[in-house]
């Protein structure tokens, strides 16, 4: 496997390391030989030896085991021996495993999220502890020129016993920035309390206030179509359709609503239907290292673009087409002719539909 | 042994002060632990070969549960000794 160009050769070793560390290549490799002679020789003596930064190499008893020779088929002994071993530090071996981003596409979002919770995270304990951390953070002169003398006395006396014990060096400065941050941070926790409420009370309220208006339009048309007089009846009857308008308003959001409905109602359909069809199986496929749902339809369908069936019949297994476990053991379903005509737009817009849920799905 | 008196007893032998030689091993373990990383084999005179290799995933059971997973693949680092160190070893 390893060609010229991936192995690292004693004097390409010498070499990169006199780089490394701006020390003469001949100083290096006595050093070099010198290191190699004494783990030899700890080796030797039975004992391990760490190196730092890399790992540990030790030596293995052999025990003597039977065995059969090949050729002849006698029962031979093999002695026992000491095996050299070298096992690698924790860190190093577990940057031999760092995956490139490429790789991971779909774990992107959700560790971008994790970071972002971590920030809100740090933000919400910030604020919790904030008075302290803003002790360490205001160290400057300036809260000191704007507060009265007096206020500061009067702080230092009511808290300096419990700040020295904490902080003994902040203990004049801390007071204050603690008296100047509380009132501001209660302002903000109300105000954005008080934001939310209105917000809030606007969503409760709104679809009610929808309502009422409503029934007070109606009771306004009923009155007056039962007031109207054959004279009245021509205006009673324009507003009849003022009012038929306004309702048609009002009922255009929910009709839009109904229409979404129905359309997930369809893609609901569609699901149960697909997956009411997986029940005939070509075979089962145990997934590959770095394989792909896409290279796995490619095998069996010929096309690419039917992984969405696969990952349809196997969403028990799978929890996002990006991410593939190795040894996964997918169930590869029969698809009909119509499921596999590409030429019908029908069948394409449902695949189009499908991968555009999976993928969605994912995202979320 | 650990590292710090495999530094002293370069420094001993070779003559070089023990900065310079901490320095050197430090040069040294980042070298090799890069070379591995970016997939090349490390070989080391008279000693023996560092070389990355693949290891595939596989179904494990745990023998207490009886529970079957499927391992990680991933990289790791063997390291085969020489004829030379085996003999001296033994």
């Amino acid at each position: 496997m390893a060609t010229d160009t991936n192995k690292l050769t004693w004097v390409g070793l010498r070499q990169s390391i006199a780089k490394e560390s701006g020390i003469a290549q001949k100083d290096v490799a006595q050093f070099l030989t010198c290191m190699i002679d004494l783990i030899t020789e700890t080796l030797h003596e039975g004992e391990s030896i760490r190196i730092n930064g890399l790992g540990t190499f030790h030596v293995q008893d052999m025990a003597p085991r039977k065995s059969v020779n090949v050729k002849t088929g006698e029962s031979i002994i093999i002695q026992g021996y000491h095996k050299p071993g070298f096992t690698m530090e924790r860190a190093a071996a577990e940057n031999m495993n760092y995956v490139p981003n490429e790789l991971t596409p779909a774990s992107d979002p959700i560790r971008k999220l994790n970071d972002q919770a971590d920030e809100i995270l740090n933000i919400l304990a910030d604020m919790g502890q904030g008075p302290k951390k803003e002790n360490s953070m205001q160290d400057e002169p300036e809260p000191i020129n704007e507060d009265s003398p007096i206020e500061e006395s009067s702080n230092q006396d009511s808290t300096t016993n419990k700040e020295i014990e904490l902080l003994p060096i902040d203990d004049i400065q801390s007071p204050k920035a603690k008296q100047e941050f509380h009132p501001w941070m209660a302002a903000g926790i109300t105000m954005s309390i008080f934001c939310l409420l209105l917000i809030g009370g606007y969503l409760f309220l709104q679809h009610k206030i929808e309502v009422w208006v409503n029934h007070l339009q109606e009771k306004a048309g009923q009155e007056i179509s039962v007031s109207s007089s054959p004279i009245e009846e021509i205006i009673s009857g324009n507003e009849e359709t003022d009012e038929i308008e306004a309702i048609d308003e009002i009922q255009t959001d929910e009709t839009s609503n109904d229409t979404i409905a129905i359309v997930a109602q369809e893609e609901s359909a569609q699901q149960t239907d697909t997956q009411g069809e997986y029940t005939e199986f070509i075979t089962t496929e145990i997934l590959a290292k770095d394989s792909r749902l896409a290279w796995v339809a490619k095998k069996h369908y010929g096309e690419k673009k039917f992984w969405v069936y696969i990952y349809d019949a196997n969403r028990d297994r799978l929890t996002n087409p990006s991410v593939i476990l190795p040894g996964t053991r997918l169930r590869i379903p029969k698809l009909s002719k119509s499921q596999m005509d590409l030429t019908n737009p029908n069948t394409q817009r449902t695949i189009k539909d499908m991968e555009d849920k999976f993928l969605n799905r994912t995202h979320n | 042994m650990t590292t710090k008196e495999l530094i002293n007893k370069i420094g001993e032998k070779t003559g070089m002060t023990k900065t310079q030689v901490e320095q050197l091993m430090t040069a040294t373990t980042k070298v090799i632990t890069s070379a591995l990383q970016n997939d090349h084999t490390v070989q080391l005179q008279n000693f023996g070969t560092l070389e990355p290799k693949e290891r595939r995933s596989r179904q494990v059971t745990n023998p207490k549960t009886g529970a079957k997973s499927v391992t990680r693949a991933k990289r790791i680092v063997s390291f085969r000794a020489n004829n030379k160190l085996k003999a001296i070893v033994k």
